[in-house]
């Protein structure tokens, strides 16, 4: 499996990393716009992320940003539904508004911090991500 | 011993004086290297007391090595303000209390001597049977147990201790104080449930190394009777990986003033916007550690600014970094701790 981690802090960062590690290749980026750089390269070169890790409040381009432009990038390319990267809100945002308006934009899920390994890989494995934890 | 004799003097709080008297014969050569060389060939050492009478005989020096070292406790005390930092002694300012059981007098002084130095409040007890007692008494924070008692040797003592801290939960270090440090011993050692062994004669800065071992790791948890925060999450998430923890520790520490900084800037400029996004990230770091306190104190800034209620934002900033400074402390310790 092919992830991207996008989170301007590198505590949370490094965490997600260690935790995601033993289920596949993790690249990481600290904010929006290396984030998307990285998304699309990896979909140009045919080695597209399976899983994104996507923080919301970033530095240069926001999570929510990002998001759109994934979704907007794969339409465009004709990928939709299934066949689209799975993307994964973590964040410490629980309002109303973030989480509906990341729905909206067709996250898979919405992770609300603390990055917790049990709670992380449950979500993972929902979206049929890993077989066992 | 040679033929001579060895007393002390002790003074609860004030420290301990060693005497001893040695007798030597007159050596043939008095003279080396031109120099006069007489002090040496008789010595007794005495604090320049005892032996004044017969100093036609013995040229009587004085030596006063253990009173100079062993400062008293004022004097300690006195000492320990100057070198806050290094103070050893104290848990939140509390006296750190050792358990010495040791049946000889000789060696128990010795010890204390030692311990009291160092600014250590001794409870001295002659065998095994009174240590169980003294601990049910009083707070203890170290034992340094004798294997060779009466009544009830070391083995028995610490497994007795052990036994009775199955109950209650707590685990206060045991070293052994053994005569001839032998494999077998070492091992029997921890099997009975003690911590670490020390072979006599006791090495003054083994001694101390070795009680700093134990205080430290007990330092953390005692200070901290409501850490700031908690580790066991990421622990779990980490699956024990020490030096990961350890690396995130310390990028942490190193970060965290760096983000407060930024933070205040702009909340000084006023800056809504940045204050939120900075809030928030300290926030999302801070989460990670189960800093709950200092967690709400920085949604309580980034709500505030959200809202651009930017002038009452001052005031939780402070509270947020005294509590942040609060968090750093905790880890550091941790951190210390551990490596």
């Amino acid at each position: 499996m092919r992830i991207l981690i996008v989170e301007d802090d590198f505590v949370s960062s490094k965490l997600l990393q260690t935790i995601l590690f033993p289920y596949g290749i993790c690249d990481v980026a600290d904010n929006g716009y290396e984030g998307l750089e990285l998304f699309r390269k990896a979909v140009k070169e045919e080695e597209p992320y399976d899983l994104i890790c996507l923080d919301i409040m970033m530095p240069e381009m926001d999570g929510q940003q990002m998001l759109k432009e994934i979704r907007g990038f794969e339409e465009i390319r004709g990928i939709t539904g299934m066949d689209g990267v799975k993307i994964i809100m973590v964040t410490a945002l629980d309002d109303f508004e973030n989480i509906s308006r990341a729905f909206r934009e067709q996250c898979e899920a919405y992770y609300i911090k603390p990055i917790d390994k049990d709670r992380l890989l449950e979500t993972l494995k929902k979206l049929n991500l890993i077989q066992d934890i | 011993m040679m033929g001579g004799s060895i007393w002390l003097e002790s003074k609860k709080g004030e420290g301990s004086t060693f005497y001893f008297e040695v007798a030597f014969k007159r050596g043939n050569r008095s003279r080396k290297h031109g120099k006069e060389n007489v002090e040496t060939d008789v010595q007794s050492v005495s604090h320049g007391t005892a032996c004044e009478e017969e100093g036609k005989n013995y040229n009587v020096l004085g030596i006063d090595i253990l009173r100079t070292k062993t400062v008293g406790r004022k004097e300690a005390d006195k000492r320990k303000k100057d070198e806050k930092n290094q103070d050893v002694s104290r848990i939140n300012g509390e006296h750190i209390k050792i358990l010495l059981a040791e049946d000889n007098p000789v060696n128990q002084e010795y010890s204390k001597v030692l311990l009291e130095r160092r600014g250590y409040e001794v409870v001295a007890v002659e065998n095994g049977r009174e240590v169980l007692k003294k601990l049910e008494e009083q707070r203890i924070d170290l034992i340094l147990l004798d294997i060779q008692m009466p009544e009830m040797d070391g083995f028995q003592t610490a497994t007795a201790i052990r036994e009775v801290e199955k109950k209650t939960g707590r685990h206060i270090p045991i070293v052994a104080v053994t005569s001839h440090a032998m494999k077998d011993d070492r091992q029997k050692c921890i099997d009975a449930g003690m911590d670490d062994y020390i072979s006599k004669p006791m090495e003054a800065n083994k001694l101390y190394s070795i009680i700093g071992k134990f205080l430290k790791e007990n330092m953390v948890e005692e200070k901290w009777l409501t850490p700031p925060a908690s580790l066991k999450r990421i622990e779990h998430s980490l699956e024990g990986n020490r030096d990961i923890l350890e690396g995130l520790l310390s990028q942490f520490i190193k970060v965290i003033p760096e983000y407060m900084m930024q933070l205040e800037g702009w909340i000084k400029s006023r800056n809504a916007d940045e204050t939120e996004k900075m809030a928030h990230k300290i926030r999302g770091t801070l989460s990670n550690f189960d800093a709950e306190t200092a967690s709400s104190l920085a949604f309580q800034i980034e709500s505030m600014a959200r809202q651009t209620k930017m002038e009452a934002v001052e005031e939780v900033f402070a509270q947020l970094e005294e509590e942040v400074g609060r968090v750093k402390e905790y880890l550091s310790d941790v951190l210390r701790k551990s490596s």
